[in-house]
């Protein structure tokens, strides 16, 4: 581990060429065992599960090659895709909304609230369900459901709503900390100038908190769109996808058709597609954001 | 005047708790139940207390599944994976956040890539390249592909960028290595933001499902919430036994999380979501 030179003895302007080697060197060594996990047990599937795509395979047999087959399928000769795909969008929009307006409400009121032992005592209650077990807590609102006699899980109307009112339950700690932080992060002297005008309360919220707060708005929506448009763990847990398949969602149907129906080629080309849907999603986002995101 | 009095921080206080009591006794009515005889939690109206204290369930939870080595497989592969995601993710995420060397922004964004991929795509070739190996059904299967994690990297990176770079300097200059910078400067002053990524990483794998019912087979082998989900559809099954084995998965997550939740809110912060 010595050098040639002592750095304390040269201290060359620039790094001299020796010591540009070592950083270069114990930078490669650092990141070695990390970036080759993720290379074969990241990477190497991502390429791998295109391959698998482009064939109809059970599993256990020899792939059989079908070219875009499956993509073809999944686009223009699955009816039971589409309807999934719309029971997903319906999923989205109860989960989403709901989310958004929760978290943010819950936000806005700890922040308001002016001893920060208080304050750091919700924060940690209302995150809290974030770190339990899904699957405990899928259970007990199923038990619960039911001991209330609501039955909304049993009924193809009610159970989506149902589903996603459990997501943003579970899920909501996590957009209302970074709420949190945003509102912590407006500039007081924006909201002492307005009332010096004599704005009200929701004046200053219209005007001042959202445009300030816009770029984690935007980034909680992003966030929890792309959660919600997977929801894969609730279903299974809560429902099945049923009653019927009235909650079958994209994600559980994919899930299905890899390993109820082992066909592991058209499963991949589904989720394939359900992620090209994703980038599609964030990229008009991306766009559509400068219309109304405000960033310094 | 004493803003904490005012009349308005009453009715901020007082909607926050009305609120924090849908998330509270929601788990006070699963501790209770598990405590209920099964008449007791199908009776209507229904009741948080039990009208009689029972422990039965528990014991029906421990006949019906073995519990016990269910929950020792999750509490030793989850504190295993989590252990080698502060080993493996806290040197890379040092370099990237410090260093330069050749393809570091490949390197960089092929973390980033294995976070933000659906896991829909990589799960099939992943159990392929599992079974390949010949580890279906070895706790193997289970650790090896999550040895490190994007997220581990990602929040670690963000936290080892905001520390000031003059101490490392100080050690670099009198001719210390950037192992040296690393192990006695850098990971010192992260011990908080190394023990919060370590617990939701714990926790990640403590709540993870979809992987290890899929790689696992033998009981022997079951991770608790496999096992739990197993419980739901076992006939002998009822609520109170469903309760008790969902309150003692639940339990020690609490208590962890209690004891880290500062520095564990702050770095799920800083990588959007959940690790």
């Amino acid at each position: 581990m010595m050098t040639h030179q002592s750095p304390s003895l040269t201290r060359p302007a620039r790094p001299s060429t020796s010591l540009r080697r070592e950083e270069a060197l114990w930078g490669l060594l650092l990141v070695a065992p990390s970036t080759l996990v993720v290379l074969v047990f990241a990477l190497l599937p991502i390429l791998g599960s295109l391959g698998v795509s482009f064939t109809d395979w059970g599993g256990l047999s020899r792939p059989e090659w079908v070219g875009l087959a499956n993509y073809q399928k999944a686009l223009t000769n699955d009816p039971k895709a589409l309807r999934y795909l719309l029971q997903t969008l319906i999923f989205s929009a109860f989960a989403v909304p709901l989310g958004l307006l929760v978290s943010l409400a819950i936000a806005s009121l700890i922040h308001n609230v002016s001893s920060p032992a208080v304050r750091g005592f919700f924060r940690t209650l209302y995150y809290l369900p974030m770190v339990t077990v899904g699957v405990a807590t899928a259970l007990l609102w199923q038990a619960l459901f039911g001991a209330t006699g609501v039955n909304w899980l049993n009924q193809p109307s009610t159970v989506i709503p149902a589903v996603a009112f459990f997501t943003v339950w579970q899920g909501a700690g996590s957009s209302i900390i970074l709420f949190l932080a945003a509102l912590a992060n407006v500039p007081k002297e924006l909201y002492e100038a307005a009332q010096l005008d004599g704005a009200r309360p929701s004046q200053l919220f219209r005007f001042i908190t959202l445009p300030q707060i816009s770029p984690t708005l935007f980034l909680v929506l992003v966030l929890s769109l792309i959660g919600s448009l997977q929801v894969f763990e609730a279903i299974l847990f809560m429902t099945k996808g049923g009653p019927g398949d009235s909650s079958t969602t994209i994600a559980f149907y994919i899930y299905k058709s890899a390993f109820s129906y082992f066909r592991m080629g058209y499963a991949t080309a589904l989720s394939w597609l359900l992620a090209l849907g994703l980038i599609v999603l964030l990229v008009a986002q991306w766009r559509l954001q400068r219309r109304w995101v405000h960033y310094e | 005047m004493n803003r904490r009095l005012s009349p308005i921080q009453g009715v901020l206080v007082a909607v926050l708790g009305l609120g924090g009591l849908l998330i509270v006794l929601p788990f006070l009515w699963m501790v209770f139940t598990a405590f209920k005889t099964p008449d007791d939690a199908y009776a209507w109206p229904p009741t948080l207390l039990p009208k009689v204290w029972i422990a039965g369930n528990f014991k029906k939870l421990f006949e019906l599944i073995p519990f016990g080595q269910m929950f020792w497989n999750s509490l030793w592969t989850s504190a295993v994976i989590a252990s080698f995601n502060i080993l493996l993710g806290a040197p890379a995420a040092y370099a990237f956040a410090r260093l330069r060397f050749p393809g570091k922004s490949l390197w960089f964004n092929s973390h980033l890539l294995s976070m933000v991929v659906p896991w829909q795509i990589t799960l099939i070739p992943t159990f392929l390249l599992v079974r390949w190996f010949g580890w279906v059904d070895s706790f193997a299967a289970l650790i090896v592909p999550s040895l490190t994690s994007g997220y581990a990297v990602f929040m670690l990176y963000q936290f080892f960028r905001s520390l000031p770079r003059s101490l490392e300097e100080s050690v670099l200059m009198d001719g210390g290595s950037w192992g040296t910078a690393l192990r006695y400067i850098a990971l010192p002053l992260s011990s908080g933001a190394v023990a919060a990524v370590w617990m939701l990483s714990f926790l990640g794998n403590w709540s993870s499902f979809v992987w290890p019912s899929i790689v696992l087979n033998s009981p022997e082998k079951m991770v608790l919430p496999v096992g739990l989900l197993a419980l739901q559809n076992h006939f002998a099954i009822n609520v109170p036994v469903l309760m008790a084995g969902s309150a003692l998965a639940v339990l020690p997550t609490i208590v962890a999380y209690l004891f880290v939740q500062r520095y564990l809110t702050d770095a799920a912060l800083s990588s959007g979501m959940k690790g």
